[in-house]
């Protein structure tokens, strides 16, 4: 690809982030994305097939956007409030920022078999993470044996992201600290560590 | 509320629909057609499809998370708490799926999904005040905000198991769910 063409199609994974945050999933046309970019919409089928084509491209550049987040450089902490405090807090901001976009993500799901899969497998890297951290602390004795680590992690994990979609979506804005700091608190009580 | 024949076909018409077509894009005429009736005896049972909806919401909403009279331990009468939500989204889950679609797109729906969580989580944390009156629970420090995420952690599986990936065993899901929410309410045994 060319300099230029790089460029044009930069500008048409911006316009459409923006168009897909202000007018939605379904609301959002190839016309508007063209628009936004300031050209025909002739160019734009140039760079996409589609406008599920352009979603997914957004999507994928949305999802990486919030990965590298959430997997900082340099050691993390290992006792579990620090970790899943920082988690818990990474998740919350990510999403706060990216609010539109999630937005029209959940939007997709039913209809985008894309949007679809990559929300699975953004809950199976949480799930796997999530799933790691606790198989060490039980190691160290902090979790007592009887915990379905597998089920701890799901559930758990299920409750960060309803919290963040109801808050976030729905809601009154919260902070997103304080927001993390209740959240942590109950998944400390639930795993039952003290540390 | 007296459920009459009409009133009931409406419901019943409507859950249909909603599925069917969504409820941003299904009709007060749809409803009718699907229920057999005129436009104009809807309207002499509903002020409008909104009014329809939280009727309907209503109705589903009165069994879930609904504890179990009796002397049961605290898990057990989670577990069936648990059981009896799952058995009701697994059943409606195509329709919780197209309200909730349609409360991305419309204030109206949001307001209604809004006001009938703040119903759920009210009775949640009613049962957490009244067991731990009971001395069944350790004090809870705030029982609004743990009913709310608790029926966040259950619903957000729902949606995952149900809607997006597969069903699991219900009764295995529900005591899996009983003893995490009885781990983060903290029984007194």
């Amino acid at each position: 690809m060319t300099r230029q063409a790089r460029r044009t199609r930069g500008a048409l994974l911006r316009a459409g982030r923006k168009v897909f945050e202000d007018k939605g999933y379904y609301g959002a046309r190839v016309a508007d994305v063209a628009a936004e970019a300031g050209m025909a919409v002739g160019s734009f089928y140039t760079y996409f097939d589609s406008k599920e084509a352009l979603f997914r491209e957004v999507l994928i550049e949305v999802e990486d956007e919030v990965y590298g987040e959430l997997a900082p450089a340099g050691p993390q902490p290992e006792d579990p409030r620090s970790r899943i405090h920082q988690t818990n807090l990474l998740y919350f901001t990510a999403f706060r920022r990216n609010v539109g976009f999630w937005r029209a993500v959940e939007e997709s799901a039913l209809t985008n078999p894309d949007a679809r899969r990559v929300l699975a497998e953004r809950r199976r890297y949480y799930r796997g993470r999530t799933r790691r951290a606790l198989a060490r602390w039980q190691d160290r004795g902090l979790i007592g044996d009887d915990l379905d680590l597998d089920f701890a992690a799901a559930a758990l994990g299920a409750m960060t992201e309803r919290c963040a979609y109801l808050w976030f979506i729905f809601g009154d804005p919260v902070d997103p600290e304080e927001a993390a700091t209740k959240i942590t608190d109950l998944w400390l009580t639930t795993l039952g560590v003290t540390a | 509320m007296i459920q009459t024949g009409t009133r009931r076909a409406l419901i019943d018409a409507a859950r249909e629909v909603f599925v069917s077509k969504g409820y941003t894009a299904g009709r007060v005429a749809d409803v009718t057609a699907a229920a057999g009736v005129s436009v104009g005896t809807f309207y002499t049972h509903f002020g409008g499809k909104r009014e329809l909806l939280d009727a309907l919401l209503a109705e589903l909403a009165s069994e879930m998370f609904e504890a179990p009279d009796g002397d049961r331990p605290v898990e057990e009468r989670l577990r069936l708490l648990n059981r009896n939500y799952l058995g009701a989204f697994a059943h409606d889950a195509a329709l919780w799926y197209a309200v909730e679609r349609a409360a991305l797109t419309s204030d109206e729906v949001a307001g209604l999904l809004a006001a009938h969580r703040e119903r759920q989580v009210a009775r949640v944390a009613g049962l957490i005040r009244d067991w731990a009156g009971r001395g069944l629970l350790a004090p809870p420090a705030d029982p609004g905000f743990t009913a709310f995420a608790l029926i966040a952690m259950t619903e957000e599986l729902s949606y995952i198991w149900f809607v997006y990936e597969s069903a699991p065993d219900l009764d295995d899901a529900a005591r899996h769910l009983a003893v995490l929410w009885s781990r983060l309410l903290g029984p007194v045994r």
